[in-house]
């Protein structure tokens, strides 16, 4: 692993963890598949809630298999340390002296109470980048609010452009929050430590979840909104523009048409076997049909694209050149050739099987990392951060764990 | 609920008792305690050790109904045999091999009543290479592993006694009871071949789980704790005087900082977890006996258990029978007669209403007509040729 | 491990201390069925290890292993009415509750003997509490240290360290004392619930400690002798001898005794001195006889010691040490130790039940349970459906 584990873009990084559920862990998870040596610190006994959240093989709740909880985290080690103890604390500061980065998402009363503010950690560890990745931030008035990625999709002003025309805002599904403030985090990290080699010091990356989703506003929302007084409006499962723009069914599931350009909808129609359609002014004028008689238009097709398998169409679509693709399901995802091909997917072992899990977003020419190891048990690695990174002796170590304190 | 139910949990049990020294005596205190009638088997057997321990004799057996059996003759043990019939539990603690050697063991004593539970206590159990071995509470404590635990890691192992022999005397009556109950859902009883050895063993039982989970060997502690600390027992005013101290949360820690005067302590992070005092308990043990030595016991123990820290004085027996708690519980009660006043300690539970302390047994002559007249049916005639026959008293 | 004496009976178990633990095991080592019912987070004593290399586990945890195999765990947060109503129907559906919370908290949760008793007048429930139901310092915090030394054992236990502060018992002895007293009279209130109804077993930790040296503490008022550690009127000679390996514990209360010891020892010409012609002689001159004896013992083996000594008839015993036990070929030969295999801690000797009873087979021991293995099946027996039980632990009231 050595030899690999060198090339590896981070490798020879180090990144404590303080992360629970979802964002922060999906950061380091990010830093570790790039070869950063990721210590996640959990508070004992339980350690991350998100270990107790499943889903589980079986459906019978196993700490150490929750499925999500393996995603999240695969590639780390694991220390159990509590760190609201004054012991615990110092261990901390010991392996923060040690560590490049360090990612966060402790409430901000929390963080404030061991240290972990912009001020403290800039004295105590100048060189680390510290990456508190929250739902709303470590500074403006909502900083000590708590949230969820429910709230943080809503207050972010995502939501309310998510549903039905007429209907309630939804939330983002996957608490994709999450995963995009997790990204923005890793971004963060990386972007910190580019900074210090020039400029020799760390600092504090505060992202939150909150402005993430802000950011999403870019052009067209806030700028139709500066200019023509509109907000978000929910638009279903339809695109703005033109028609077709959108999911619908087929034989076996469902499928995207986005043919807004003449010749695409052309394309689109003579495949259908109806190519005078695009004579009719009714079906020529997609403005029209997608801002006042969609429905309309819907009915006409499909009926026929319910006679139509999902491979069918989209091999049809290839072979006429008009956008469209199959709305893939998870079980689809997972064994699709091209994400395959590009070698997507970590394969874990996990009690002897092999677990297959998402990998990183991207693709790094000219190397190509070994899957990592599997999620750490709780506390797997408590001993050797201890002892060897930290150089107490074994007999302390026995000591502090009957304390509780790791 | 009246007082007399429910001091008869074993209403209607007939025990006979042909125990000696002291896990035996105990163990038939106990079931007389709960209800019994306890028909004491008193024989030339070890009679001496009644000399040296004649407070402790007197203690344990008034209560039962005592008779003199000369179980070293013939006629003796066919009256034991006898009165085995008409009992539901016979319980003895001699070496293993004795019962058997009169003609009484369990073998005997079961041929004559399936009902019967015998309930045999041996040093080293009833089998075994070791079973003729014997030995006293301070031996089987040793080979249990108790005494290995007990005293200063300094010091040499501790030895341990009566309270040993009376807590397997409760196991021993608990186990009886068990044999009961089992009894009446299967219309037998049984032989318990109890060991003390084993029973001083479950007393530190989980020493052997962790020597297996670890490898090392538990070791004595005096009064440390593994996790805690201050955790100990701390000079008070007078002369041996102690009050035993437990502080088991940063809570705890902080309201004893408090309750002591040294609230500064409370605020100091560098000792704000429990690693951090065990590492500083010789200080902390300094600093708390500076404050318990100025207070006596009882007092130092009600500061700290206002302030919410678990505390208690280290009682002697002057202490307990001085001991307002106890006193109120009615945990001993003294009778006069004439011009003397016995103190007798009662029982260690209350039951719904029931009294805690023990009524006498009949003396020698109501004991022996209730025992050989009442339950044997023998005739006065018959007594008295046993009696001047030497075989019963 | 276990005999069936108690099979058919059910016992519930809200304990947190290592006494009721210990009280409720021997009632599962009896062959009752225990329901020990945890908090959402575990027993304490699954965090007090000791644990497989030293790594924290609470499945894993000696001190749990030991208390708690064969008996069932579920987890209820009590302090949710929901938890107090499930509570309840469990104590209708058991012949014994035993419990150690502090006098009041179970009545404030609607599980006070007075309630339980209303719905299941069979029901015996045995409180074994630190200072018992009643009296000043019923409501006082305890430890087992502080529980020891409330019951004054340790105030005549060390005579061999008569100036340092009194000690406690080795491991949770005290505790378990207890909880042996509180077992028996548990049993009894159950044998005798027939013709007393159920009842309330109040115990204190403190008094069953008190009770088990009534012979010592007896003496002060009755006689004026108060037995302490300088004074512990031990009525034989011998006592805690080092040998060459160890410690050896001798006993000698009769005359054959002292016969079997000094021809133990080789009968050294000082064993002949009038000091040490008779048993209120040796009495008289303990304290000398002790250092005499140690002088000989010293340079001999504990194993020549023991064997020889009991052969002759001398009453003695080895100090042994856990693993010491372990290797016992007397305790081997009487199948004291079974073997469980745990799912977390691996292959586990246990220490037995202290008996065998003729006629009963032993039962095949279970390791103890993972914290609320048994929630789902225990609840399903208490006729809650699939989805109630799912509610029930998604609200975290289980």
């Amino acid at each position: 692993m050595a030899e690999t584990a060198r090339a590896l873009p981070l490798s020879g990084s180090r990144v404590v963890e303080l992360g629970t559920d979802l964002a922060a862990p999906y950061c380091a998870r990010l830093l570790a598949r790039f070869g950063a040596d990721v210590i996640k610190i959990e508070r004992p006994p339980l350690g991350d809630p998100l270990r107790r959240a499943g889903p589980f093989p079986d459906g019978r709740q196993d700490p150490e298999h929750g499925a999500l909880f393996l995603a999240l985290n695969a590639g780390k080690r694991s220390a159990t340390i509590d760190v609201t103890t004054p012991t615990g604390r110092g261990l901390l500061d010991e392996l923060l002296a040690k560590a490049d980065v360090l990612v966060e998402n402790l409430p901000a009363p929390e963080a404030d109470a061991i240290g972990l503010t912009e001020e403290t950690l800039g004295a105590r560890h100048p060189h680390l980048v510290h990456v508190p990745v929250t739902h709303y931030g470590r500074t403006g008035p909502y900083r000590e609010w708590r949230g969820a990625p429910l709230t943080a999709s809503a207050m972010g002003g995502v939501s309310v452009g998510i549903g039905r025309p007429g209907g309630r805002p939804l939330t983002m599904p996957f608490s994709l929050g999450a995963y995009q403030a997790g990204l923005a985090a890793a971004a963060g990290a990386v972007v910190g430590l580019l900074a210090r080699r020039r400029t020799g010091s760390g600092q504090t990356v505060d992202v939150a979840e909150m402005q993430v989703w802000g950011t999403v506003h870019t052009g067209a929302n806030i700028l139709t909104y500066l200019y023509l007084g509109v907000t978000g409006i929910r638009q279903g499962n339809r695109g703005i523009g033109l028609y077709p723009n959108e999911f619908l069914p087929c034989k076996d599931g469902f499928i995207c048409l986005t043919c807004t350009p003449l010749h695409h909808w052309i394309a689109f129609l003579d495949c259908m076997g109806q190519p005078e359609w695009a004579e009719n002014p009714r079906y020529r004028n997609r403005r029209a049909m997608l801002e006042e008689y969609p429905e309309e238009v819907d009915a006409l097709l499909v009926p026929w694209l319910r006679g139509h398998t999902r491979d069918e169409l989209f091999a049809m679509a290839r072979e006429k050149r008009f956008p469209l693709a199959p709305g893939m399901t998870v079980a689809d995802t997972l064994e699709n050739e091209h994400l395959h091909a590009r070698g997507f997917f970590d394969e874990l072992a996990v009690d002897g099987a092999s677990v297959r899990v998402p990998g990183v977003p991207s693709r790094f020419s000219g190397l190509e990392p070994e899957a990592p190891t599997a999620a750490p048990s709780l506390g797997a690695d408590t001993a050797s951060v201890v002892c060897e990174l930290l150089g107490r002796t074994p007999e302390t170590l026995t000591q502090l764990r009957r304390a509780e304190i790791v | 609920m009246s007082r007399t139910t429910a001091a008869r949990c074993l209403q209607g049990i007939t025990v006979l008792d042909f125990t000696w020294a002291a896990v035996g005596p105990y163990a038939t205190f106990l079931l007389r305690a709960l209800g019994a009638d306890v028909i004491r088997i008193e024989s030339p057997l070890r009679s001496h050790l009644r000399r040296v321990t004649a407070g402790f004799y007197a203690d344990l057996n008034a209560p039962k109904t005592s008779v003199l059996l000369d179980v070293t003759t013939p006629r003796g043990v066919d009256l034991a045999l006898r009165l085995a019939e008409h009992a539901d539990v016979a319980v003895d603690n001699y070496r293993a091999g004795v019962m058997e050697r009169l003609g009484l063991g369990e073998q005997a004593l079961r041929a004559r009543n399936p009902r019967l539970v015998v309930v045999s206590a041996t040093a080293m159990g009833a089998t075994g290479p070791e079973a003729a071995f014997g030995g006293y509470a301070p031996v089987f404590s040793a080979l249990g592993g108790l005494a290995q635990l007990t005293g200063y890691p300094d010091a040499p192992p501790t030895e341990l006694r009566h309270p040993v022999d009376f807590a397997l005397g409760a196991l021993v009556a608990a186990v009886t009871v068990a044999a009961l109950l089992r009894r009446q859902a299967t219309g037998r009883g049984t032989y318990v071949d109890l060991s003390c050895r084993e029973g001083a063993t479950q007393l530190v039982g989980e020493s052997l789980i962790d020597f297996q989970l670890t490898g090392r060997a538990p070791e004595r502690a005096g009064n440390d704790d593994a996790i805690m600390a201050p955790h100990g027992v701390y000079p008070a005013r007078g002369d041996d005087e102690w009050v035993s101290v437990a502080v088991s949360s940063d809570e705890e820690w902080c309201a004893l900082a408090r309750a002591i005067g040294r609230p500064e302590l409370a605020d100091d992070p560098s000792l704000g977890d429990a690693f951090l005092r065990w590492q500083r308990r010789a200080e902390l043990d300094d600093l708390l006996t500076a404050w318990t030595r100025e207070r006596p016991a009882v007092e130092a123990a009600t500061r700290l258990q206002e302030a919410g820290v678990a505390a208690a004085p280290s009682l002697s027996a002057r202490g307990l029978f001085e001991d307002e708690h106890l006193a109120a519980r009615r945990f001993a009660s003294t009778r006069r007669r004439g011009g003397a006043e016995t103190t007798t300690i009662g029982v260690p539970w209350r039951l719904s209403g029931m009294q805690a302390k023990v009524a006498a047994g009949p003396g020698p002559a109501k004991a022996r007509q209730a025992v050989f007249g009442g339950l044997l049916g023998l005739s006065p005639a018959e007594i008295r040729a046993l009696r001047k026959d030497g075989v019963i008293g | 491990m276990s005999l069936p004496l108690l099979e058919g009976y059910r016992v519930l178990e809200l304990t947190e201390t290592p006494g009721g633990a210990f009280c409720a095991k021997l009632f599962a080592d009896l062959g009752a069925d225990v329901l020990k019912v945890e908090p959402r987070d575990g027993d304490p004593a699954r965090r007090r290890g000791a644990f497989p290399r030293d790594i924290p586990d609470g499945n894993a945890s000696g001190l749990f292993l030991y208390l708690n195999a064969n008996k069932r765990s579920l987890t209820l947060d009590l302090a949710k009415p929901t938890a107090s109503e499930i509570a309840t129907r469990l104590a209708l559906a058991v012949d014994v509750v035993v419990e150690d919370h502090t006098p009041g908290y179970l009545v404030a949760r609607g599980l006070g003997f007075a309630e339980l008793h209303a719905a299941n007048p069979a029901l015996v429930i045995i409180s074994l509490t630190p200072f018992g139901q009643t009296g000043p310092r019923a409501g006082w915090k305890a430890t087992p240290l502080t529980v020891y030394h409330a019951g004054g054992h340790a105030s005549h236990l060390s005579p061999a360290t008569p100036h340092r502060p009194p000690v406690t018992v080795g491991g949770l002895a005290g505790e378990y004392q207890a909880g042996i007293v509180a077992a028996l009279a548990g049993l009894a209130a159950l044998f005798g619930r027939e013709a007393t109804g159920g009842q309330h077993v109040d115990v204190s930790k403190q008094e069953a400690l008190v009770n088990l040296a009534r012979s010592e503490h007896g003496r002060y008022p009755n006689e004026g002798v108060l037995v302490s550690r300088t004074n512990p009127d031990a009525p034989f000679v011998g006592g805690m001898l080092p040998c060459r390996d160890g410690w050896v514990e001798c006993v000698v209360m009769e005359e054959h005794q002292w016969d079997a010891l000094r021809t133990l020892l080789g009968e050294p010409a000082w064993t002949a001195q009038p000091a040490f012609s008779s048993q209120p002689a040796r009495l008289e001159h303990a304290g000398e006889l002790h250092e005499r004896l140690a002088a000989e013992t010293r340079t001999r083996s504990a194993d020549e010691l023991y064997e020889r000594g009991q052969a002759l008839g001398c009453p003695i015993g080895k100090v042994l040490s856990a693993p010491e036990i372990l290797a016992s070929g007397q305790l081997r030969s009487r199948g004291f130790f079974t073997a469980v295999d745990d799912p977390a801690a691996g292959r586990l000797e246990y220490p037995s039940v202290p008996f065998a009873a003729a006629g009963e087979t032993r039962l095949e021991d279970r390791p103890a349970p993972r914290l609320g293995e048994h929630t789902a099946p225990v609840l399903a027996e208490l006729g809650y459906g699939d989805d109630d039980t799912a509610a029930l632990l998604g609200t975290g009231v289980v």
